[in-house]
């Protein structure tokens, strides 16, 4: 194919090898394609020390507060208009800015530290004939690098050769889909042939190829290109990529081609975009903000024109006051006094709000870190708030949405039981930790990692008492694909599948142990005796048969086939009077009641002559077309595997973190929607969601087919209920009353669908809530992001997702929060996440606890701020209706300045820092009380517009009670202004006071602070030295003196003040004696023990049997042919020469 | 129910010490109670029982401080004089003609009144104004402290604030500014007539009537020592409206320029458009006699100033005065309002507790 067809065919992406030139030349010559390749450099920082000042207050400034504090600060500089002077608004706007400004870089440090580290990992480059060590920002497109064993791959390479026979590579792709399995990656026969012959890195220096391949896209399962090398072109595909982020396993040397690097690389592709994420409630303050602003622009107008009006009038007037409309022009009067008020009104809206609420979120932060019941001692990780601004969306969560590998489970398999005809040993219901060790001391091979306690199991293998476990045990030790290497005289496994690990390491433990293969042997020791079994054909899985067979011939000469596979598939397999059926199907139910993962084990003696008959079908079919020789080997598999004896059942835990079932039921009984989304295959994750609970056990799972008739239908919903109420009324009548029994099973390519019917993504969005929970398998990390965005976009409630691989990444930076789980590896996740901590089970406590209290402390905060700076700038409103709309301040411009700092901050936040409405016992006892927290938006709206209404009453309060008793007396301005003050400051007092319900020294301390620094602020801007420094600053001397001795002024301040809380009061009693709030509902009722949801019901359980290995077909093909059975004794130099004849393969026993 | 976490703490110290002992420092959040929050607090259980009390204990406080202001408001004797001279009848009505600040005859009107009720102790003396804007921005901003603080340079060159008040004929104003210029300007003179015929002029004290740090820190004049004020305000103008310069307000060197206490009383500036200022002290002569007994009196008033421009008010006022000052019965009535209403709801909370408060508590416990 020419070049030019593979453009046709959006194929444009051109790398050559070791062709640095070619690939930076773009670079610098055609502008417009200016990193048309881009670096490996991961870049996640924003600033650098020339752009930090101007990129911070560029973005600082895109906060329209940030702006309206600016034009407020302007406005208040020029003095025809400025009503407060200009020092009081830019003090706390330099401050806001500073701080913000600071924590910003300092992020963007840790961003830089973390980038470097990433950056700066070591990797072999392959420069002028040598690879040299180099770092992976220094890996450019076309580059050829090597990577050892367990290194993780630096960019996405194609891979050229290898040190294992035929160019085979092992890696782990736990960072990108969260399967565990090991997969296979071959190179091109071109390139290994080639390139393995020679010296290796002359040879690959001299490699000049021609990579043709599509532009860099996040499609991490495809790949489409060819390489033009010598003349030929040959096609390249996914097997032979190796992605970035993925690790090189039991290879000693991988040798690749840059294709795509940083940004371009598929898992950076799928990272998907950081985004600033904002809570629902600043979202809805923000808009009340917004209205404020508004509502004082309007108020403002009017009063400008009020001011207009009454120029106008006091100009056909002789005296004072004509001379001093300005410019002898009422309007233009109206026009100065608009936005003098404007200024003078612009306190309701304080920067220090601005400043509190972060402090309090940072605060909130700290105490997710500093909790102690969210520190994992094992990895001595606390808890981590990385983002310090959504912990009030914590207490409103809706949606959990889950990672499962890793964030559910360990990760580990462990063989727990096992059922020998009919006969069940080892025992579940222990913990795994606490089985007591069996003395295998007699097994050379034992490494102590069984968790089964059967001594009788062992006396009878080794009592030679009892064929069938010994068959069994051999089938285990037979019937695999895992292959061995031998590590200090003990063979170690490497597995495509963990579970058949596990399984062959049981089989090793109980003295069956696997010792190595060829292609034609398996060799084992049974009990200290090496037997050598011949394969005669590898029966391999796929997920369609769901099962896999050896045939084997036995050193004795008989024939066996051994085969293990899903208890459905095997059972109806079995000879029709087979013994032991029903009991092990009894140990099936029992296995599967303890979530254990089963399959049944089976074997088969084959007569000669009809192995003979099946072999020669077989052969002749390997010279058939692929199609038709899938359809007959199918048959072929089907014929053999009949007329089984069955063997018995092995069951196996997929260890889950410690307390995920119990925090699964907790947060669904706290109201949210758990949501299972993982790369993983259907059938583990369908497992996992039972043994977590997520599932229940009468639980209908409703799949895709069922799924998209409903969605197809023209009323979607109701067809849901009528297809669960008919599943439900056969099964139990009374069942059907119960709701929430159904769940939702999908994979990712049925996912893809929802692209192309954009339509059903509300309707599936309404289905999925009436279901106990939705379990997503196969997905992509993008196709996980997209699920997240499918459920915010159509419900109104909060997202949580919680993952710790890299795979999860998008997904966490998707949802409305995000949560990191700080695994053993890879840091991904928490690099990306809101919040980091180690066990799934610490969620229960962000949520019900911190949550929780966060979210009715920011908005007890919020409330109560509005209430106490609206309440007290608004009474310029009504002062300006008698002072001729002049917009004079009522109170002394320091007081104005030092109101919302130093008089009524502290109690507030003392609010907002240790309010305890119940205490974290009781949170956690009553998870429906976090039920009330996960309201919608509005009755945020409605709370917020209460308070602002509370805030006219009391500025209406504030002024006319003073007016009142200062109408036409001979008490003057300024000690209207200090009783004013003083009444304001009292109702700020008493009303913060009585919406605190849980009283620290720290909450006592600051009321008699905030009143002591009151009166001490008050004397020392009214003394007479201040005075005598700048008379015009402190003009107000030796006010406070007479007033604070004034009873007069002490009687209006206090009937003042406490007029103005009396409704907050009152609402309050009326909440109390109703007996409304949560509080008093869980004192009255907290002796009472409160019972977590009872174990799960075992009724009709489904029995759950699967085999985890990869979707598609098992790695049998190349056992048989030998491709990956590699020579462990050879040194890697002699390597080049080994060729894929078995006979190269030496046998290890 | 506060709660005591002691010995929780405790024990987490111990185990905090023991394990981080080596050199590795753990990251183990201190389990301290702040940090764990579980700080001793005391939280107040508000039951019906405990709120409705405080309802009617508030009310309870708040009516009788309402009845005591009130009386006490009451017993405060009060005389108010409208003298603007509106009316065609009043005698100050052809004073009001007048609109100017500067006519060149001042003119005297004469008003009789009758005091029904002897006036024990002193008695305040005040002019009160109406539809007077003192409280207006543009007007309050009106003055220089400095200069009224007796700063030299102030005085020749007043600030900005004061325009366009600020300097006449190219000299600078003392004082400078609206409030000054506008001062009020009324001479009242009281006088008892006796039964017996005779006329007898009340002694009025025009010190004493403004605050202390007013006249002595606040204002000042320039070069505080120097009596000849007329040297020391050389080179400045006298307010336009003002009929004498500053420092020909009164014969007394404590009482002249700038520690006038008639003009530091009008400097300080009212709340609200309706106010009153104190103008004179009538000093008690003995226990004996009541200082203004009843009987008839005769106000009279150089007229000066012309409020009738700003369709305003003036009143003379005599009145006694109580710990809280002069009569002021909405203090009074605020109270008891309030203290009503507070015993009103304490009722209704009452009725609501009776009939919905039980049945809600008893579900809530059965569930």
């Amino acid at each position: 194919m020419s070049k030019e067809t593979a453009d046709s065919d959006g194929l444009t992406w051109e790398v050559r090898a070791n062709n640095r030139p070619y690939h930076k030349l773009k670079k610098f010559f055609l502008f417009f394609r200016w990193g048309h390749y881009a670096d490996n450099v991961v870049r996640s920082y924003k600033y650098s020390p020339l752009t930090f000042l101007p990129l911070t207050l560029f973005e600082q400034f895109q906060r329209a507060a940030n702006l309206y504090f600016l034009l407020m600060v302007v406005l208040q500089c020029v003095p025809a208009i400025s009503s407060i002077p200009w020092y009081i608004t830019i003090i706390p706007l330099l401050a806001v800015l500073t701080v913000r400004g600071i924590k910003d870089l300092v992020n963007d440090m840790a961003r830089r530290r973390s980038d470097s580290e990433i950056n700066s990992r070591p990797c072999d480059v392959l420069v002028s004939q040598s690879f040299t060590r180099a770092q992976w920002k220094d890996v450019r497109v076309g580059d050829v690098v090597r990577i050892h064993k367990d290194q993780t791959i630096p960019a996405d390479l194609l891979l050229l050769c290898s040190s294992e026979p035929h160019s085979l590579c092992y890696v782990e792709t736990a960072d990108i889909d969260g399967e565990t399995n090991l997969k296979y990656r071959q190179a091109l026969g071109a390139t290994h042939n080639e390139l393995t012959t020679h010296p290796s890195e002359e040879a690959l220096g001299s490699f000049d190829g021609v990579v043709l391949c599509e532009k860099p896209n996040n499609r991490l399962y495809t790949f489409r290109g060819q390489m033009h090398w010598r003349g030929e072109c040959l096609h390249l595909d996914y097997e032979h990529m190796l992605l970035r982020g993925t690790i090189l396993r039991n290879t000693d040397f991988a040798y690749g081609l840059a294709i795509y690097t940083g940004a371009d690389t598929k898992i950076l592709r799928n990272c998907g975009k950081l985004r600033v994420k904002m809570t629902q409630m600043e979202k809805v303050f923000n808009n009340v903000v917004i209205g404020i602003v508004l509502s004082v622009l309007l108020v403002a107008l009017l009063l400008a024109i009020g001011s207009g009006v009454f120029s106008s009038q006091v100009m056909s007037q002789t005296g004072v006051l004509p001379t001093l409309v300005v410019n002898g022009n009422p309007a233009y009067t109206g026009f100065l006094v608009y936005w003098s008020y404007i200024i003078l009104l612009s306190p309701a809206m304080p920067i220090s709000l601005y400043i509190s609420f972060e402090l309090v979120h940072t605060v909130h932060s700290l105490f997710i870190g500093w909790d102690l019941e969210m520190y994992w001692q094992q990895a001595d990780r606390p808890a981590q708030a990385r983002n310090t601004s959504l912990n009030e969306e914590l207490g409103q969560v809706g949606y959990l949405l889950s990672d499962k590998t890793g964030t559910l489970t360990q990760n580990r398999l462990l063989f727990r039981q096992c059922s020998i005809a009919g006969e069940i040993y080892g025992d579940a219901s222990v913990k795994a930790e606490d089985v007591e060790p069996m003395n295998l001391s007699w097994n050379p091979f034992s490494r102590g990692d069984l968790f089964m306690s059967a001594p009788s199991l062992v006396e009878r293998l080794r009592g030679q008492q009892c064929p069938l476990s010994r068959q069994f045990l051999s089938a285990l030790a037979l019937c695999h694909t895992v292959m061995a290497e031998w590590k200090e005289e003990t063979p170690v496994y490497q597995a495509a599948s963990p579970d058949e690990e596990a399984l062959v390491g049981a089989a090793r433990e109980l003295g069956w142990v696997f010792l190595s293969r060829t292609r034609d042997f398996i060799v084992i020791s049974e009990l200290g005796v090496t037997r050598q079994y011949q394969l005669l054909a590898l029966l391999d899985f796929t997920s369609k048969r769901r099962r896999m067979s050896v045939l084997v011939r036995e050193p004795e000469g008989g024939l066996k086939l051994y085969c293990k596979g899903a208890d459905i598939v095997i059972l109806e397999r079995l000879q029709s009077d087979s013994p032991h059926q029903e009991s092990t199907e009894k140990a099936l139910q029992l296995f599967a009641e303890a979530c254990l993962r089963t399959l049944c084990v089976a074997v088969r003696s084959v007569p000669e002559a009809s192995w003979e008959q099946w072999s020669k079908t077989l052969t002749q079919s390997a010279v058939m077309a692929t199609c038709e020789r899938d359809a007959l080997l199918e048959k072929l598999y089907d014929e053999m595997e009949e007329d089984l004896q069955l063997l018995g059942v092995t069951a196996i835990e997929d260890r889950l973190q410690e307390g995920v079932p119990e925090t699964i039921a907790l947060l669904q009984e706290a109201g949210l929607k758990v949501w299972v989304l993982t790369g993983d295959k259907k059938e583990t994750a369908v497992n996992i969601g039972y043994s977590c609970k997520l599932l229940d056990p009468d639980a209908r799972l409703l799949e895709w087919q069922e799924l998209k008739q409903i969605l197809q239908s023209p009323d979607p919903l109701v067809s849901f209920f009528k297809a669960r109420q008919t599943e439900l009324w056969a099964v139990d009548k009374e069942m059907a009353g119960a709701s929430e029994k159904t769940s939702v099973v999908l994979t990712g390519p049925e996912l893809a669908e929802f692209d192309q019917r954009p339509e059903w993504g509300a309707t599936f969005m309404s289905i999925a809530d009436h279901c106990q929970s939705v379990l997503c398998c196969r997905v992509t990390p993008a196709q996980k992001a997209d699920i997240v965005t499918l459920v915010r976009k159509h419900t109104n409630s909060v997202t949580l997702c919680i993952g710790d691989g890299a795979n999860d990444v998008n997904m966490i930076k998707t949802a409305h929060i995000g949560v990191g789980l700080a695994g053993v590896e890879g840091g991904q996740a928490v690099q990306n996440a809101d919040f980091a901590f180690s066990q799934f089970r610490f969620l229960q406590r962000l949520l019900l606890v911190h949550g929780r209290w966060s979210y009715r402390r920011i908005s007890l905060f919020l409330r109560y701020f509005l209430f106490k700076t609206c309440g007290f700038a608004l009474v310029h409103i009504w002062f300006g209706l008698f002072n001729g709309f002049s917009a004079q301040s009522l109170y002394e411009t320091w007081f104005i300045a030092l109101y919302t700092a130093f008089y009524t901050a502290a109690p507030v936040m003392c609010i907002a820092i240790f309010e305890q409405d119940v205490s974290a016992e009781s949170s956690l006892k009553l998870p429906e009380l976090y039920k009330h927290r996960q309201r919608q938006q509005r009755s945020t709206y409605v709370t917020l517009s209460l308070s602002l209404l509370y805030a006219v009453y009391a500025s209406l309060i504030l002024f006319f009670i003073p007016f009142g008793v200062f109408y036409d007396s001979a008490l003057d301005y300024q000690t209207m202004a200090v009783t004013v003050s003083m009444a304001a400051m009292f109702a700020a007092t008493f009303e913060v006071a009585q919406l605190t319900r849980y009283w620290t020294k720290f909450s006592l301390a600051a009321l008699f602070v905030s009143f002591l620094l009151f009166f001490i602020f008050t004397r020392i801007t009214h003394s007479n030295r201040l005075f005598e420094k700048a008379p015009n600053d402190y003009f107000f001397v030796g006010v406070s003196d007479k007033a604070f001795v004034d009873p007069v002024v002490w009687l209006t301040a206090l009937l003042t003040s406490w007029t103005v809380i009396l409704p907050s009061v009152t609402s309050h009693a009326i909440c109390v004696i109703l007996a409304r709030l949560d509080n008093h509902k869980v004192h009255s009722t907290s002796p009472q023990p409160v019972e977590l949801r009872s174990p799960f019901r075992r009724g009709a359980s489904h029995r759950r049997s699967s085999y985890a290995v990869s979707q598609g077909a098992g790695p049998g093909r190349l056992i048989t042919s030998a491709t990956c059975i590699r020579n462990t004794t050879l040194p890697v130099d002699e390597k080049v020469t080994t060729s894929s004849k078995p006979t190269d393969v030496q046998d290890q026993a | 129910m506060a709660t005591s976490y002691n010995a929780k703490d405790e024990d987490g110290h111990i185990t905090v010490s023991g394990p981080s002992g080596g050199t590795l420092r753990s990251k183990k959040p201190e389990n301290t109670a702040f940090k764990q929050q579980r700080l001793p607090a005391w939280q107040p259980i508000l039951t019906a029982g405990t709120v409705l009390p405080a309802f009617f204990i508030i009310g309870l406080i708040f009516i009788p401080i309402g009845i005591g202001l009130y009386v006490t408001s009451n017993n405060i004797k009060e005389f108010e004089i409208d003298y603007t001279g509106v009316d065609m009848s009043s005698p100050c009505f052809n004073c009001s003609q007048s609109f100017s600040w500067n006519s060149t005859r001042p003119c005297t009107c004469t008003i009789p009144f009758y005091l029904d009720q002897p006036y024990e102790s002193n008695v305040f003396m005040y002019y009160g104004l109406s539809n007077f804007y003192q409280n207006h921005r543009r007007y309050v901003k009106s003055r220089d402290d400095n200069q009224l603080n007796g700063d030299p340079e102030s005085l020749k060159g007043p600030s900005k604030e004061c325009e366009p008040y600020a300097k006449h004929d190219n000299k600078p104003i003392a004082p400078c500014g609206a409030i000054a210029n506008s001062m009020f300007n009324d001479t009242l003179e009281l006088f008892y007539n006796d039964p017996n015929g005779t006329k007898i002029q009340i002694p009025l004290n025009k010190t004493g009537i403004a605050w202390w740090t007013d006249k002595h820190v606040k204002f000042r004049n320039p070069e505080g020592n120097n009596h000849n004020l007329t040297a020391v305000f050389q080179g400045t103008t006298k307010p336009v409206n003002w009929r004498r310069p500053v420092y020909e307000l009164d014969d007394d060197p404590e009482n002249n320029g700038f520690i006038n206490e008639d003009f530091i009383v009008w400097m300080r500036t009212a709340a609200l458009p309706t106010f009153r200022k104190l103008y004179r002290i009538i000093p008690r002569k003995s226990s004996m006699v009541p200082t203004l007994p009843s009987g008839n009196y005769t106000l009279e008033v150089v007229y000066n100033y012309p409020v009738r421009s700003f369709e305003g008010r003036k009143r003379m006022i005599l009145s006694t005065i109580s710990w809280m000052g002069g009569k002021n019965p909405f203090l009074g009535i605020a109270y008891m309002t309030v203290g009503s209403v507070c015993f009103f709801l304490g009722v209704v909370l009452l009725i609501i507790h009776h009939k919905y408060g039980n049945r809600n508590n008893s579900a809530d416990i059965s569930n």
